[in-house]
């Protein structure tokens, strides 16, 4: 059937910021399926020029209401380096709880709150306490339980202010840690339920195949979050300094974010991504979730990278008790780090929710910042967005216009993008 | 009169939209004068209201509302009194409804046994920081208010001045 589309989707809900998506059609020839960025650029990287280092994980974190604790891991990781300052053991640990609680709560927003109401073909979360409460009850409860750890771990929810450069300013003690690992291992059967919750809706997944370059940190013994090198499906392994030659950054016309690229027109970065590198990397229970979820590793369809986050959440449960049980092991020590200032350069690297984060500073001798560079997950993902919309648009043209414009909305919210911030307001009437 | 012990205020908004900020302004002007009683400045939280509001008995929300009445002029109401008609298309982590959350609260049987929304028309909301002439000199009338219904929520003197 020979048809005129023209769908404009502007500001797509239910993702973090604004972002528009074209499609249009005329006759039934497809004449543009097109993903913008509107947002305006931030310029953190100008924000910390000028200073101390003590201030650029605080200013960092800013960058991000969700993934404040991957921006201030990944500051700290480059800040580290620059100034040749090298962590304990026990820091690098709770590192990773801290980053496992990040990932644990961001995936279960986006898994719970953005992406089940398309898997129901309801509107948002608010209709579904009507038709399943018990999940939603259960969605709230895991995503309550990193909340909890969040602020266990990193003194707060978010914006975290226990990590410091060299440490931790304050340790978890042993009582917080059992009560912590308790919470967690308590939590497996409300996971086992989401996840084969998430198998029976499967389904309302569209079924679309488009392989591409994966990039994600790699760790030999890890499946890896907060350190490793750069692991390309297409290249192979790659050292964290060799960044830029990996993201290559690129100005297009349609968006205000810029575009990346490395092996092929785009690459993509997050969960999946992670998945198809380090799948032999899970641990037995994030196995063991995976193949309730269908998971035969690789996965080419990028709706799948939200089932990977729900893997990952399950992982990073399992990873955490083990972390906790060493911690309780060796017992929880204070630490303070000595710093000494000098001039250097260090690059971070950190898998956070979304995908794979740099960040890049020169310090001057006294160790105020001269020059900063971020490139953030959601960034090396749009060209990838932009690529899977014009590989499904053809299969999309005899569908009716809402169908179309639900399928390109759920692409998009399946790379779970942060775009950036806005505002909300209440708008009432009384009831007389 | 039930008298309650664990008590919030909850200001929400962002003070980067003009009068958007005057829950979080309010919260900074209720912790200097001392509440006894928790105060929280949510920001544009989202669904981080469900989680907040299951640690108390007694909650008073403080936002922006458009209402249809003066710039600055603010009403107190509680939820079973008022139904949202805001448009929300669906669920964003920025563009949420309180009043959703307040039922999806209710729903999981562990909302406050009292909620208050102190209510204030903004005059602009615009991108920007500041808060608008009208609201700023509706400062210490939302406070007055704020610490009457405080009062009778914790039925303790010193709070009600």
């Amino acid at each position: 059937m020979a048809k005129d589309v023209n769908i404009h989707v502007e500001h797509l809900t239910r993702v973090e910021g604004h972002g528009d998506i074209y499609f249009n059609a005329k006759e039934g020839k497809l004449e543009k399926v097109e993903w913008h960025v509107t947002e305006a650029p931030r310029f953190f990287e100008a924000m910390v020029r000028g200073k101390s280092y003590v201030h650029l994980q605080p200013i960092t974190s800013r960058i991000c209401g969700i993934c404040s604790i991957g921006h201030s891991l990944a500051s700290l990781k480059a800040t580290e380096e620059a100034l040749g300052v090298s962590i304990s053991h026990q820091t690098e640990l709770l590192r990773r709880l801290a980053l496992h609680a990040e990932n644990m709560q961001s995936h279960m927003l986006h898994i719970g709150y953005l992406v089940v109401p398309d898997l129901f073909r309801v509107g948002s979360v608010f209709p579904l306490v009507d038709t399943n409460k018990d999940a939603v009850v259960k969605i709230v409860a895991l995503h309550r339980l990193a909340n909890f750890m969040s602020d266990l771990i990193c003194g707060r929810t978010t914006h975290p202010i226990r990590l410091a450069v060299g440490g931790f300013r304050v340790v978890p003690t042993r009582k917080e840690l059992e009560a912590l690992r308790a919470r967690l291992d308590g939590a497996k059967d409300t996971i086992d339920e989401i996840a084969s919750l998430l198998a029976s809706v499967k389904g309302a997944l569209p079924d679309f195949e488009r392989e591409t370059e994966y990039i994600g940190l790699v760790h030999p013994d890890l499946y890896a979050l907060y350190d490793g090198d750069i692991g390309s499906t297409d290249t192979g392994t790659h050292p964290v300094n060799y960044y830029r030659s990996i993201t290559n950054e690129y100005v297009v016309q349609q968006s205000t974010a810029k575009y990346t690229k490395h092996n092929r027109e785009s690459y993509f970065v997050g969960a999946l991504a992670r998945y198809n590198l380090n799948y032999a990397k899970l641990s037995d229970y994030g196995k063991k979730i995976s193949t309730v979820l269908g998971m035969e590793p690789p996965i080419h369809n990028t709706f799948m990278n939200t089932y990977a986050q729900m893997v990952e959440y399950a992982d990073s449960v399992q990873d955490s008790l083990l972390i906790i049980d060493e911690l309780l092991e060796g017992g929880v020590h204070p630490e303070l780090a000595q710093v000494k200032t000098k001039a250097g350069r260090g690059i971070g690297a950190v898998e956070v929710p979304r995908g794979i984060l740099f960040h890049d500073y020169t310090l001057d001798r006294l160790g105020n910042c001269t020059k900063a560079n971020c490139i953030i997950p959601t960034n090396q993902n749009h060209a990838n967005i932009q690529k899977d919309m014009e590989a499904i648009a053809p299969s999309l043209m005899e569908l009716p216009e809402k169908e179309i414009e639900l399928t390109l909305e759920m692409l998009v919210r399946a790379y779970d993008p942060c775009i950036s911030c806005s505002t909300h307001f209440l708008n009432v009437h009384f009831i007389r | 009169m039930v008298r309650y012990t664990r008590i919030a205020v909850i200001g929400i908004g962002n003070p980067l939209m003009g009068d958007d900020g005057i829950g979080p302004r309010l919260i900074e002007e209720l912790k200097l004068l001392g509440t006894g009683v928790e105060l929280i400045d949510i920001g544009t939280g989202g669904m981080q209201l469900v989680h907040v509001l299951a640690g108390y008995d007694a909650v008073l929300l403080i936002d922006a509302a458009d209402m249809g009445i003066e710039p600055g002029q603010f009403r107190v109401f509680s939820p079973e009194n008022a139904v949202s008609v805001k448009e929300c298309r669906s669920y964003s982590l920025h563009d949420w409804d309180i009043m959703r959350s307040i039922e999806i609260s209710n729903d999981l049987g562990e909302a406050p046994e009292r909620i208050l929304i102190l209510a204030i028309q903004p005059g602009s909301l615009r991108m920007g920081e500041g808060i608008s002439p009208e609201v700023e000199m509706g400062i210490p009338r939302y406070i007055g208010a704020a610490m009457s219904e405080l009062g009778n929520m914790s039925g303790s003197m010193n709070v009600n001045k």
